[in-house]
């Protein structure tokens, strides 16, 4: 539970401090790692919120909030089929 | 007697995930769409003292790494950069006496649109995620609003998109997609240039027109702003048409305060 409330800490202010290419594998690492990390979903409303604008290449406003509900979604049911 | 294994009974828990997804974005939706202004805010008021640190920090370790390298190393670059730096003084003297000149002949001929221009700190950078986005410090209490250009020196770097309380977000002219009519070089003519991301642009122009690498890009008008340098000219044989690739001479990434250009209204589609 320690590591845990370590990691969320270090990845909320990763959100703020880390360039994108080192937030993103690192809360699908966590994912794999911890039970039910819903963390991941907060973190990518952070980002959506701190930076997401809609663009003419990224016209969907949330697409950090929206690939992260997938993934955790996806996770969960492809937990059962994975020994990790 | 036998037992069901915990892992085997039917629907344990299948729809959790699913369920507790959408109460986080139903929570948050709530946020954003009933209470906009308080939620990015709110946001902000929290990142800004984390970014305050961060750029402290990294200042701090930029001193100190100078104060390690090699001393013969800086001396030589120092030297080199001296020399770089008085030419390029020199001909900006030629280029304010021109700016000046054309500021009183516009004035003259009754043409002296004045702007208001801010000064705005670069709170975010590109870097931080895919929306080649700039967070500024300043917002709709600066009189700061949506349509307003961001300029870094002379050059366009991007329009600001959602304006807050105190900060504001910028969507970069290079953007992936971002469209705008620019005019190449001292040619009368106008073409679409597409924004690639990371500062870098490209348009489309028939072969017969002469351009050069250096040449500047303007935008058409009477007050016109510079998009950028072209960096290069794709060419083939079969095709009647050009590309030019052209780049800011500013490195969006190390960028510390911009300027923003209170006064003036342009439409998503142009800078």
């Amino acid at each position: 539970m320690r590591t845990r409330i370590v990691v969320d800490i270090l990845l909320f202010l990763g959100v703020f401090v880390l360039p994108l290419w080192l937030i993103c594998p690192a809360a699908i690492i966590c994912l794999f790692l911890f039970e039910n990390f819903y963390e991941i979903i907060i973190v990518a409303i952070f980002i959506d919120g701190l930076y997401g604008m809609p663009t003419r290449f990224l016209s969907i406003p949330a697409i950090f909030t929206l690939s992260a509900s997938i993934i955790f979604i996806a996770r969960s049911f492809l937990k059962k089929h994975l020994r990790f | 007697m036998n037992y069901l294994l915990k892992n085997s009974r039917r629907g344990n828990g299948a729809w959790k995930p699913i369920i507790s997804t959408l109460v986080i974005l139903l929570f948050t939706g709530f946020f954003y769409f009933f209470v906009p202004q308080f939620a990015n805010q709110s946001l902000y008021t929290f990142a800004r003292p984390i970014w305050s640190t961060r750029d402290y920090v990294a200042g701090k370790f930029t001193n100190l790494w100078s104060t390690l390298a090699d001393k013969t190393g800086l001396a030589a670059e120092n030297s080199s950069l001296q020399k770089k730096l008085d030419e390029a003084r020199t001909a900006l003297l030629d280029l304010e006496a021109y700016k000046k000149e054309n500021d009183e002949l516009k004035k003259i001929l009754g043409r002296n649109p004045a702007e208001k221009k801010m000064l705005a700190v670069v709170l975010a950078k590109p870097n931080r995620s895919l929306y080649d986005t700039l967070v500024l410090d300043a917002g709709e209490k600066q009189g700061v609003k949506v349509g307003d250009k961001v300029l870094s020196g002379d050059f366009v770097i991007g329009q600001v998109r959602a304006v807050y309380a105190n900060y504001s977000k910028a969507v970069l002219a290079s953007s992936p997609g971002e469209r705008f009519t620019v005019r190449i070089a001292t040619s009368s003519i106008d073409t679409e240039a597409t924004g690639r991301g990371g500062g870098n642009f490209i348009a489309k122009l028939p072969k017969e027109i002469p351009i050069k690498r250096g040449d500047l890009i303007k935008s058409p008008g009477l007050e016109p702003r510079f998009f950028g340098v072209v960096g290069d000219i794709e060419q083939t044989e079969t095709s009647s048409f050009q590309f030019i690739l052209f780049k800011l001479p500013v490195n969006i990434n190390t960028l510390e305060w911009v300027e923003v250009v209170m006064n003036e209204k342009i439409s998503n589609s142009n800078y």
